[in-house]
This record gives structure tokens, C-alpha cells and sequence, in this order.
């Protein structure tokens, strides 16, 4: 079933919440990741001996899944990354606020300023958190790259599927 | 496993390969940065004990005919009983002392809002994840060989670590935190002003 134009407006507008927040995200994580590394450390979460590492990992990941989501390419797969990255992020930032910790965000490398961790914090990560989900479910949408290239198992040509959806439909693909 | 989440994983794993490449290029790339000490160096605990310490007392004939003079050390130099956790290094008399003394630089790295309700007269404001754009329009305006003493609200803010933290990454061995932070400079009735960074 084609899926509804607006339906291809909503996943297009989530792969660009989802997705550009994770491009513009890691910027200056990656262009400090000193930085970065203290503002891990703040949350008392992870031992230290890890951080320095993390520190580099986490934004590659998120540009990774950012660029991917964004252009609409292996689009699923990076939502699930996506998804469990800033699942995360939510959890992280859900402890500082139980714990009562007085510190920075890190969110964003400072890109916008600092601010400490409150509810809008949270409110903000859900936003993402559901978009990355709503990607995750119902796939890229048609206006995206893998859209444009995938071809329909079914021979209709406004049926858009990913591979990874005809991958695990090997029976309609035969078909 | 599942095309899916083999993609999945692929996406993890060049990540991961980005990352070492990327720490490998960088000189001490993986190490964590130092983190300040929260006690004075000798040299300035020295300056401060000298500035503490009880002055000659005066010639017997000097003393009964001239009073002390106004700037006499002995004045101001009382030292004030400290009460507070030693185990909180620096303590808030000492860095009161210092501040009058106008020996150290003292950074404010809380978010800027909380620098302009109040904050230690003359501080700069630098906060944490704004460090990477203030500190090279500060920088300017430090004294010669400047001593930094770091400070936020106090209560276990981790702010003050981190930017002393980014300030030793700058290759500045001279920086202190403040661990008891704004508040307790506020409790023992010290100077504050509020209003905007000058700089």
C-alpha cells in the first residue's frame, strides 16, 4: 500500500529532527572531545577508563546516523542506532535529574550554549527519541534516497520498500 | 542475523573504527584531562602566610608615639578562623584574602544567567560548554603570569572541575578550584556584584 503523502511528510520531517540533530551534534564533540570527555564524566555513570574512548565513538555514531537518516539512506538501520543512542541520552540524563547531580548537559558539545539538566532536557530528547522511533516503524518514506533506487518487489512502482524491509520478506520479493 | 541489524552493527563498528583513528591522531588523544588541584602552591600559600603572619611589633618609642599606619598589614590580615571542611581545599578565607590582595584571576563557571544574578567582584564569566569562545576574549585581559582560582555554586557542581580541567589542557599549571563555590562566599557575608560580564 502506498503509504499517504502525508505519511511521507511526517517520516521526512522525523528523519530531519532525528537525523539533523545528530549531525549538528557532534561537531563540536568532535572538534573537542576533551570537552567532551569532562562532560561525560559530570553524570558519574561510566568508569574512566572508558570515557576518553567514548568520547570519540558516541559522535561518530551520531554523524554516522545522522547523515544516513537524513539523505534517507539504509535508513533503518540508522534509526535504530539513532534510537538507541538518544534512549541513552534520555536515560543518562534521567539519573542526573533523580540523583539531583548539578551539571551541564554536554548535549550538543555546547553548540548552544550550556544550561543544566532539567525537564526540558528530557522533553527536548523525547521529541528525538520519537522521531528516531517513527522512523524505525514505518521506514524512510518516499522522499528519500533509498526510495529513489530500491526497486518494489511487487512491481508497483509508488510501492517505495528498503531493502532491509524486502530483505525480510523474502517469500513477496520471489513473487 | 538479520540484514538489519547486521547494517545496524556496521554502522557501530565504522564508528568505532572513526573513533580510534580519530584519537590516534591526536597527541595524548585518549588520555582524560588532569584535573586541578584544589590547594594553593607553595608559592602563594608563602605570600599569603607572610601577609598572615604577626608584624615586628614597633620600637618602644615609635610605639608610643606613632599610631599604626592605615595600610599596615596587620590590619587586614587577620586570619579569619576558618570552620569549614578542610577536606574542601582552598578555603573561603583564604581566597578572600587573595581576592583583596588582587593576587588571583578568579573564573565564574557557572551558566552566564547565574553570573549575572551575582557572582565574586571582578570574576571573568567562562562557563563550561562555552569555554572554546571566552576564553580567547579573556585571554587578553590577564595579568602577567596570572594565578586562576576556578569556582562554581559549590555543593559537588562539577563545572569548576571541568573548565580548571580545559584550562591546564591550555598548558596553565597555575589553577586552583574553589570547591566551596559561590554559595559559601555568599554565607560568610563576602563582596558580590551582578550585571553583566565587562569582557
Amino acid at each position: 500500500m502506498m503509504p499517504k503523502r502525508w505519511e511521507s511528510v511526517l517520516l521526512l520531517t522525523a528523519r530531519f529532527i532525528a537525523g539533523g540533530a545528530f549531525i549538528i551534534a557532534p561537531i563540536m564533540k568532535l572538534q573537542d572531545p576533551k570537552s567532551f570527555m569532562l562532560a561525560i564524566q559530570s553524570f558519574e555513570l561510566l568508569p574512566t577508563a572508558v570515557i576518553p574512548f567514548l568520547a570519540y565513538w558516541i559522535p561518530w555514531m551520531e554523524l554516522a546516523a545522522g547523515v544516513l537518516l537524513v539523505y534517507g539512506v539504509v535508513t533503518r538501520p540508522a534509526a535504530l542506532v539513532a534510537f538507541g543512542l538518544y534512549a541513552m541520552f534520555t536515560a543518562g540524563l534521567l539519573y542526573v535529574i533523580y540523583a539531583g547531580l548539578p551539571v551541564d548537559c554536554g548535549c550538543f558539545g555546547g553548540i548552544f550554549g550550556g544550561g543544566t539538566v532539567d525537564w526540558s532536557t528530557i522533553g527536548r530528547n523525547g521529541i528525538f527519541l520519537a522521531a528516531s522511533a517513527l522512523v524505525l516503524w514505518r521506514g524512510p518514506g518516499a522522499a528519500s534516497v533509498e526510495a529513489l533506487f530500491v526497486q518494489p518487489p511487487n512491481g508497483d512502482p509508488a510501492r517505495r520498500v528498503a531493502p532491509d524491509e524486502r530483505a525480510a520478506r523474502p517469500a513477496e520479493a520471489a513473487s | 542475523m538479520k540484514p538489519f541489524l547486521l547494517r545496524a552493527a556496521s554502522i557501530v563498528a565504522f564508528a568505532a573504527v572513526a573513533a580510534l583513528i580519530h584519537g590516534a591522531a591526536i597527541e595524548n588523544g585518549f588520555r582524560m584531562p588532569r584535573q586541578a588541584e584544589d590547594r594553593l602552591p607553595g608559592a602563594l600559600a608563602d605570600r599569603l602566610a607572610e601577609r598572615r603572619a604577626p608584624q615586628p611589633a614597633p620600637a618602644d618609642e615609635a610605639a608610643a608615639t606613632e599610631a599604626p599606619a592605615p595600610d599596615a598589614p596587620a590590619a587586614v590580615v587577620q586570619a579569619v578562623p576558618d570552620d569549614e571542611d578542610a577536606d574542601l581545599g582552598l578555603s573561603s578565607a583564604d581566597l578572600h584574602e587573595l581576592w583583596l590582595m588582587d593576587a588571583v584571576v578568579l573564573i565564574d563557571s557557572r551558566p552566564r544567567s547565574q553570573f549575572v544574578q551575582g557572582h565574586i567582584p571582578g570574576a571573568f564569566s567562562v562557563p563550561f560548554e562555552d569555554f572554546n569562545r571566552r576564553w580567547p576574549e579573556i585571554s587578553p585581559f590577564f595579568p602577567a603570569d596570572p594565578f586562576f582560582v576556578v569556582y562554581c555554586d559549590g555543593g559537588g557542581c562539577h563545572a569548576s572541575e571541568n573548565v580548571a580541567s580545559l584550562i591546564l589542557e591550555q598548558g596553565i599549571e597555575d589553577v586552583v578550584i574553589y570547591r566551596r563555590g559561590f554559595d559559601a562566599w555568599v554565607a560568610r557575608g563576602y563582596e558580590v556584584e551582578d550585571g553583566e560580564p565587562l569582557i
